[in-house]
């Protein structure tokens, strides 16, 4: 089990951080308490604030507007816990939509070869797009450190022990980059193929890599990674012989999860494996800066449906 | 894995919702948790335990509710349990990645005690989120 080390104390802050949170409030009139109340569909997105006045008489129930009650004992909130995060990846969204860059998460456990798949990735651009990397793979600069000797921006995030980047986190990152005339910035994510997946950083590309020496059974052991992504690369395929390793087996299991996974095979000592990667690369850039928004990656809308 | 940084997410989201009195009274945090949310109850009601613990919210319950995960197939237009996370409809064999349900992580209600009243004593405390059922 990962650890935090940021504070995460229940304390009570009286300031309401939030501005434009997407509560949904039920009004159950003349509910007994501890009836279930449906949820509506969808929030309606309003931004209010919370002027808790607790009128338990009945009200003229406006659907358009949010409403609450609280009855004496129940107090009904349909509230997306990841609301935040999901907030702050929509601004980072709607950020590298006004600058045109292509946003993408690299995510995978330790050790799968993301950093050696980005630098890679830069030999075979060759300048011909303008990239940069944010680093929260380790908490040394070494990886940051690896990218930088190509020549390519780099800013290392201090994950101080966290198992996933969250997107006010990436937003800061953004913050110390010269954004400049960039077509590409890739996230490498902290390595662990679990955590990083629920949380949206606001990209409009993720991909997931699974090595060869990881075992063909790792995208039913943690499916949501393969699901939410639109790229998988199978790395380290160098090793094939000498692991017990089944492209097929891996490929298969994966596309039933997410029958609109790309797959691609990378090995590091294989220059030229990158090669489909940067034909994808290069078209998606074109496709953002001629503002041809693809949607075909789904993590846009997780967590946004309450399906009542 | 996460749960850590999900309880203070629920925190954060309660804090901004209710008010120092609700909070006060808090008893009882009921979730909704789809199959497809990449949470893990078990360890999402570990963690709860573990900030909640020697703080006024010690003994507050949090209680989920799974919700199993659901596709919707193109062809057939059947809604059809996705089970082993095999998003292929069982009747004609099609992909789709047109999902139903499965993906909440919601707050649906909380409960409060309420003094002179009192409240239904027949929950049982504590250790009611069931892990997800294996599929
Ligand atoms: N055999 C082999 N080793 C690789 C490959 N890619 C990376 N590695 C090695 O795996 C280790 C971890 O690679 P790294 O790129 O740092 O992985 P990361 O933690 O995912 O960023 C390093 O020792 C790399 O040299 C590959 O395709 N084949
Ligand atoms: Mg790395
Ligand atoms: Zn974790
Ligand atoms: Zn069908």
């Amino acid at each position: 089990m990962c650890t935090n080390t940021q504070s995460v104390e229940p304390t009570v802050v009286n300031n309401h951080y939030h501005t434009h949170n997407h509560y949904v409030y039920n009004f159950n009139h003349g509910q007994a308490p501890g009836q279930p109340v449906a949820i509506p569909a969808h929030d309606h997105g309003h931004s209010h604030d919370h002027g808790h006045s607790h009128d338990h008489s009945p009200t003229n129930g406006n659907n358009e507007d949010i409403q609450r009650m609280i009855s004496p004992h129940i107090g009904q909130i349909g509230a997306n816990i990841l609301s935040a995060n999901d907030r702050d990846a929509a601004g980072n969204r709607q950020r590298m939509r006004n600058e045109n860059i292509l946003l993408i998460n690299l995510i995978s456990s330790a050790g799968s070869g993301k950093t050696s798949f980005l630098e890679r990735t830069i030999e075979a651009l060759d300048g011909r797009l303008k990239i940069a990397v944010i680093e929260g793979d380790l908490e040394t600069e070494r990886d940051a450190d690896r990218i930088r000797k190509h020549g390519i921006q780099a800013y290392q995030i201090e994950t101080g022990g966290i198992c996933h980047l969250e997107a006010n986190v990436v937003e800061h990152a953004l913050s110390h980059l010269d954004t400049t005339g960039l077509d590409v910035i890739i996230i490498e994510n902290v390595g662990n193929p679990v955590c990083p997946a629920a949380f949206d950083l606001g990209e409009d590309y993720r991909i997931c890599m699974l090595a060869t020496t990881e075992g063909d059974d790792k995208p039913k052991k943690y499916p949501e990674l393969f699901r939410r992504s639109d790229l998988l690369v199978i790395s380290k395929t160098d090793l094939i012989a000498h692991v017990p390793f089944s492209i097929e087996a891996a490929t298969k299991e994966a596309l039933e999860i997410n029958h609109q996974l790309e797959v691609i095979e990378f090995a590091n000592n294989d220059p030229s494996s990158v090669d489909p990667f940067i034909d994808i690369l290069i078209d998606r850039v074109a496709k953002k800066k001629s503002h041809h928004h693809d949607h075909s990656h789904n993590h846009d809308h997780a967590h946004s449906h309450t399906h009542a | 894995m996460h749960e850590i940084s999900l309880v203070s997410s629920i925190w954060k989201t309660l804090d901004a919702t209710l008010s120092e009195s609700e909070l006060n009274a808090l008893k009882l945090i009921r979730l909704k948790v789809g199959a497809l949310a990449n949470v893990e109850p078990i360890l999402l009601d570990s963690a709860f335990q573990a900030i909640t613990k020697n703080t006024r919210f010690d003994g507050v319950e949090l209680r989920c509710t799974l919700i199993p995960a659901t596709a919707h197939c193109e062809s057939c237009k059947d809604i059809f349990p996705v089970n082993n996370y095999r998003f292929i409809c069982p009747t004609c064999d099609q992909p789709t990645s047109d999902v139903r349900s499965g993906e909440e992580f919601l707050i649906e209600n909380v409960e409060f005690s309420t003094e002179g009243e009192e409240l239904n004593s027949n929950h049982k405390p504590n250790k009611s989120c069931a892990p997800i059922p294996n599929q």
